[in-house]
C-alpha cells in the first residue's frame, strides 16, 4: 500500500471516529442542527475557515494563478472583504434572531410559512451548486490516489459524507472542520516552506516563477476577464458570503453575538494567512516547479488530471510521494468537511424549514421523526450532487463555486439584508425579489459561455460572461422594493398573514 | 429623543465608514485587473517581490486589522 493511500485511510478513520463520538452526544434537533450552541469562538473560527477555504479556494485558485497570474487575486481579496461586511452587517442580528437555520431569521422579521419554505428552497438550490464544485475536486483527487474511475471516486466520497452528517450532525461536521482547518494550515505552511527552501529564498522562487510565466508576475490581465466580469465575480464572492447558508448557520453554533463576532475575526486572520501564503509562495511555486515539467504533462501538452490538480503536482515536485500523500489527504479532508457543512444546511432546511413548517408548528413537531426526514434529505441531496458532479467533471472548480456564490448573492443576500435593515419589506416583496434574483442569475448562467457554448454546443453565448451578479443582485433588490411598496393594502395584507 | 437620534446617526455613520474602508481593497484590485494601474507600478518590485503582490498582501492585512478594530469597538460599545 502506498503512502498517499495510507494517509487517506488515516484521515477517513479519524473523521469516522469523530462521527461515532459525535453521534453518541447528538440526540435532539439542537445538537444535530447547531451542535447545541456550545462551540467556542476559536473552534468556530477554525470551522468557518475550514468551510471557507474549500477545495475551490485551494485547488481552483492556485490553478487560476498558474494560468492567469495575479488576476487570481480576486479569489484572495474578495473573501476578506466579504468577511468584513459580514461582521459589520450580518453576524450580530443573525445570531440574535436565528435558532437553527437562516429561515428562522426571516421568520422573525416576516412571520409566516411561505417565506421560510422559500428560503429553504433557495438554500437547497445554491448549496447543491456549491456541493457539485466540491465533489468535482474530491472525485479527481480520489481517482488519482486510488487509481479508480472518477464515477466510483465520487460515489465513495458521497457515501462518506452521508455517514458523517446523518449520524454525527453539526457536532461531527464542526469537529471534522476543525481537524481539517488545522491540517490545512500545517499543509500550506509545509508546502510554502519547502518551496522557499528549495529555491534558495523567496527572491529565487519568484524569479524562477517569472521566468516560467514569461513575464512579470505583477502584470494583470492574464485571466482575460473584462472589468464587468471581474467586478461581477468579486461582488458574487463578497455578497455570496453573506448569503451562503452553510457559512451563516455556523454563527448559530456559538453562545451569543459577541462570540459570533469573535469567530469572524479569528476566521479573517486564518483565511488571510492561508490565502496570503497561496498568493505569495504557493502560486508562484506552481509556475516554477510544475509549468513545463514533462512528468506532469499529458501527451497533448495539458496538465495530468486537469488543471485542478496543479497543487498536487507541486507537492510531488517538492516532497515526492510523502508530501503528495499529505497534501492530497489535507485537500481531501477539506472537501469532505465542506460538503458535510453544505449537507447540514440543506438537510436542516428540508426537515426544519419545510417539513416541520408544513406539518404544523416548528416547535411542536415530533423531533425523532423530523430527524428521520433530516437523514433522508441528507441521502437525497448528496446523491443528486454526486450525479451532477459526474456531468460537470471537466469544469474548473473555482468557476463552479463562483456560480454558487453568484446565486447566493442574488437570492439569499438581498432578502436577508432587507429583512434585517428595511422595516417596510413585505413577504410579497421578499418572495418577488428573491425569485427575480434566482431566475435572472440562473437564466444568465444558462445563456453564458460555459453552459450555452461549452455544454450545449452553441456558437456564441447570448450573455458575454458567466458572472452576472452585477445584474441579478440589483434585479432582486428592485423587485423586492417595488413589490413591497406597491400598494399599501397589499403590503399590509401580506404582513398580516398568519399562516404559521 | 435627540440623543436617541444622534445615537442612531452615529451607528449608521460608523457602519458606513467601516464599509467604505472594507471595500477599498477590492476597488484597488479591480483597478489593477482593469489595467488602470500604471506600468511602473505593475512592473516594479521590492526585494524581488512584485509590487502588486506586496500590495495585495497589504490589502489582506488591512482587512484583518479593520475587522479586529471593529470587533474591539463593538465590544467596548456593548460594555458601556
Amino acid at each position: 500500500m502506498t503512502i498517499p493511500i495510507l494517509i487517506f485511510m488515516l484521515i477517513v478513520a479519524v473523521t469516522l471516529g469523530i462521527t461515532y463520538w459525535a453521534a453518541n452526544r447528538s440526540t435532539g434537533r439542537s445538537d444535530f442542527y447547531t451542535a447545541g450552541g456550545q462551540i467556542s469562538p476559536l473552534q468556530n473560527g477554525l470551522a468557518i475557515t475550514g468551510d471557507f477555504v474549500s477545495a475551490a479556494a485551494i485547488l481552483g485558485s492556485v490553478a487560476l494563478f498558474f494560468s492567469a497570474g495575479i488576476d487570481a487575486a480576486i479569489f484572495y481579496v474578495s473573501p476578506l472583504v466579504g468577511l468584513g461586511l459580514l461582521l459589520i452587517f450580518v453576524v450580530k442580528p443573525l445570531r440574535e434572531c436565528g435558532k437553527y437555520t437562516v429561515g428562522d431569521v426571516l421568520s422573525v422579521k416576516l412571520p409566516g410559512r411561505s417565506i421560510r419554505i422559500y428560503m429553504a428552497i433557495c438554500t437547497i438550490v445554491l448549496s447543491e451548486f456549491y456541493m457539485v464544485a466540491q465533489l468535482v475536486g474530491a472525485g479527481h483527487l480520489f481517482s488519482i490516489v486510488f487509481s479508480v474511475s472518477y464515477e466510483i471516486a465520487v460515489a465513495v466520497v458521497a457515501i462518506l459524507i452521508m455517514i458523517y452528517v446523518a449520524f454525527g450532525g453539526m457536532l461531527a461536521t464542526t469537529w471534522v472542520q476543525i481537524v481539517k482547518a488545522t491540517l490545512l494550515l500545517l499543509g500550506v505552511a509545509i508546502l510554502g516552506g519547502l518551496a522557499v527552501i528549495k529555491s534558495g529564498g523567496l527572491g529565487g522562487l519568484l524569479s524562477a516563477a517569472e521566468q516560467a510565466y514569461g513575464g512579470s508576475l505583477g502584470s494583470f490581465g492574464g485571466s482575460g476577464l473584462s472589468l464587468f466580469a471581474a467586478a461581477s465575480l468579486s461582488v458574487a464572492i463578497v455578497l455570496g458570503m453573506m448569503g451562503m447558508p452553510h457559512l451563516l448557520i455556523r454563527f448559530l453554533t456559538v453562545k451569543n453575538p459577541a462570540a459570533a463576532r469573535k469567530s469572524v475575526v479569528i476566521t479573517a486572520v486564518l483565511v488571510a494567512l492561508v490565502l496570503g501564503t497561496l498568493l505569495l509562495i504557493v502560486g508562484p511555486a506552481t509556475l516554477a516547479y510544475v509549468k513545463g515539467e514533462a512528468a506532469f504533462q499529458t501527451s497533448a501538452g495539458g496538465i495530468q488530471g486537469g488543471r485542478n490538480m496543479i497543487l498536487l503536482h507541486l507537492s510531488t515536485a517538492l516532497g515526492g510521494e510523502v508530501l503528495f500523500g499529505v497534501i492530497t489527504a489535507v485537500t481531501f479532508s477539506t472537501i469532505l468537511a465542506v460538503v458535510a457543512g453544505l449537507t447540514i444546511a440543506m438537510a436542516s432546511s428540508a426537515s426544519y424549514d419545510i417539513y416541520a413548517t408544513i406539518t404544523g408548528n416548528t416547535e411542536s413537531t415530533d423531533e425523532r421523526f423530523e430527524l428521520k426526514i433530516f437523514r433522508g434529505a441528507v441521502i437525497l441531496f448528496v446523491a443528486v450532487a454526486a450525479i451532477l458532479s459526474v456531468a460537470l467533471q471537466d469544469q474548473n472548480i473555482a468557476y463552479l463555486s463562483a456560480f454558487a456564490f453568484g446565486i447566493a448573492a442574488s437570492t439569499n443576500f438581498p432578502i436577508l439584508i432587507l429583512a434585517l435593515y428595511w422595516s417596510r419589506l413585505t413577504k410579497r416583496g421578499a418572495l418577488a425579489g428573491g425569485s427575480a434574483g434566482l431566475l435572472s442569475a440562473l437564466l444568465l448562467l444558462v445563456v453564458g459561455p460555459t453552459i450555452w457554448v461549452q455544454l450545449l454546443g452553441n456558437d456564441a453565448p447570448l450573455f458575454p460572461t458567466d458572472y452576472s451578479t452585477l445584474i441579478s443582485t440589483p434585479i432582486a433588490f428592485i423587485f423586492a422594493y417595488l413589490f413591497s411598496v406597491s400598494g399599501k393594502s397589499s403590503a399590509a395584507l401580506a404582513n398580516s398573514e398568519t399562516d404559521n | 429623543m435627540t440623543s436617541v437620534c444622534l445615537d442612531r446617526i452615529e451607528k449608521v455613520m460608523k457602519k458606513a465608514v467601516y464599509s467604505v474602508l472594507v471595500i477599498l481593497p477590492l476597488v484597488l484590485l479591480l483597478a489593477g485587473v482593469a489595467g488602470l494601474l500604471p506600468d511602473r507600478v505593475t512592473n516594479a518590485s521590492i526585494g524581488g517581490v512584485p509590487l502588486p503582490i506586496m500590495l495585495i498582501l497589504g490589502l489582506l492585512t488591512w482587512s484583518v486589522l479593520l475587522a479586529w478594530v471593529y470587533l474591539r469597538n463593538e465590544d467596548r460599545g456593548e460594555d458601556r
